[in-house]
């Protein structure tokens, strides 16, 4: 497998259009889905990989059709098988964690909390 | 005027003995005269300042009065002995044909001799002081506490009073103590003085020592950041945080852990790009405030680990965590902007 790095992999297109579905699916207090996320902590082949995506976007059409959100581009979903071949499922799903946990901008049903300096 | 400070393999003795000398130097120079400094050149430390000349010992009083650390630097002694301990210091620095000898004795670069007079190393100056680390103490005929490890007087008041004045003592519940120091790798003493008094000043998280070592590391660099941004030309580096860790058992305190915590992966940051670093400084530091509640270890263990050994496996494990108490809703962590995920992606180890 080639090397790459992570930040390459994060602002890939396919990469970025799988993350930010992700992001709203887990985050969106209407869909929360968690299932996928467990799904794909846990996946260490490209097979595994494929079929928990697979699991993944039929859940998230469900809502996406009810709540008209858009959904990942064909092309992206072969961006990002070609991304495992290339790179391994490791760092794909690293690449996709990282952007569920960016801060949204626009998604205005997510489950958005922080941002200031209250906490302490 | 270049001093040096001959390494001796015992990493906190040997920087304790670099600051002291940074101290005294500091200390004695007069206005306008050059700056003290200390740089890490692999077998010494290289300590620049001022020639002192006719050094007016009454500026190095002020540097022994019993209410700085005293009592942690001599922590295994009791009241009357610590004060005894700081005595013996204190005449060594305070004096000057003393100060004018060990002065000279640094400018030249010898390897370290046996010395004819010698003070104990105690474990709450370096853990390798530790009786008992250095000899079998079960025998098959008797039991032996072990030997003391005795140094030169003069080092051994440099190391005093270079803890004294620059470790960071973190207690945790009154029997733990852990005491950390960042190695220098270039650093000038009053900017020295000021980071750490700054740092002193804020609360670390305390659910391991190593969750204690990340903050204290991130509090450190954000420090110098800010520094740097300010103005400054110059940006003190420091390649890592030297830690000795004790425990209290019953009346003696025992050597727990000690070693070194890396905070090069903190300055690669800020060297990539010096705004965002101050966001994720930011952002980290809230996330071991959150992760110091019960709980919440996990957040801060996978954090720290991160910070340590920045790689792809480590990062994800921390995300992980960290994405689980975003989504719930008692937590109020924050979610990362994006530059500050890509910039911390940036420079990820492979």
């Amino acid at each position: 497998m080639s090397e790459v790095k992570l930040s390459d992999l994060f602002a890939h297109d396919a990469i970025k259009d799988f993350g930010s579905t992700l992001r709203r699916a887990i985050r969106m207090k209407e869909i929360q889905d968690y299932a996928s996320l467990v799904e794909l902590e846990y996946v260490e082949s490209k097979e595994e990989f494929a079929e928990t995506i697979k699991k993944f976007l039929r859940r998230y059409h469900t809502h996406a059709k009810k709540r008209h959100l858009t959904i990942p581009k064909e092309e992206s979903l072969d961006g990002i098988m070609e991304l495992v071949d290339k790179y391994g499922v490791k760092l794909v799903r690293t690449a996709l964690i990282s952007h569920a946990l960016v801060k949204s901008a626009g998604d205005g049903n997510e489950h958005e909390k922080g941002g200031n300096n209250n906490d302490r | 005027m270049q001093y040096y400070v001959m390494k001796t393999g015992m990493e906190m003795f040997d920087v304790c003995r670099a600051y002291g000398l940074g101290l005294v130097l500091d200390a004695l120079r007069e206005e306008g005269e050059e700056v003290t400094s200390i740089s890490d050149s692999g077998i010494y430390y290289s300590v620049e300042g001022a020639e002192i000349t006719k050094p007016e010992i009454d500026k190095l009083e002020p540097y022994f009065s019993l209410d700085t650390s005293w009592n942690k630097v001599f922590l295994t002694l009791g009241r009357a002995s610590c004060n005894k301990k700081v005595n013996i210091a204190k005449t060594i620095i305070i004096n000057k044909d003393k100060i004018s000898q060990i002065l000279e004795n640094h400018k030249k670069c010898v390897a370290v001799k046996d010395p004819s007079n010698k003070e104990t190393l105690y474990q709450s100056m370096d853990i390798v002081g530790t009786k008992g680390y250095r000899v079998p103490v079960r025998r098959k005929a008797k039991y032996t506490e072990g030997s003391s490890m005795k140094v030169a007087s003069e080092d051994w008041a440099l190391a005093a009073l270079g803890e004294a004045h620059f470790s960071i003592w973190i207690w945790k519940g009154g029997k733990a103590l852990t005491s950390i120091i960042p190695k220098p790798e270039r650093v000038l003493i009053m900017h020295w003085k000021d980071i750490r008094n700054s740092v002193d000043q804020m609360g670390v998280n305390r659910t391991s020592i190593s969750a204690t070592l990340a903050h204290l590391a991130i509090l450190l660099v954000k420090e110098v950041r800010e520094r740097k941004k300010s103005g400054d030309p110059f940006m003190d580096v420091f390649s890592s945080l030297i830690y000795g860790a004790m425990t209290k058992t019953g009346n003696q305190w025992k050597p727990a852990r000690g070693g070194m915590f890396p905070v090069d992966f903190l300055y690669d940051l800020i060297r990539s790009d010096s705004e965002i670093s101050g966001d994720i400084f930011e952002l980290w530091s809230h996330v071991f405030r959150i992760g110091n509640g019960k709980g919440r270890e996990d957040l801060s263990l996978t954090l720290s680990e991160f910070v340590a050994y920045p790689t792809s496996e480590s990062i994800e494990k921390y995300f992980k965590v960290h994405l689980r108490y975003l989504l719930q809703d008692d937590v109020p962590i924050r979610a990362y902007p994006d530059e500050c995920i890509k910039e911390i992606l940036k420079n990820v180890r492979s």
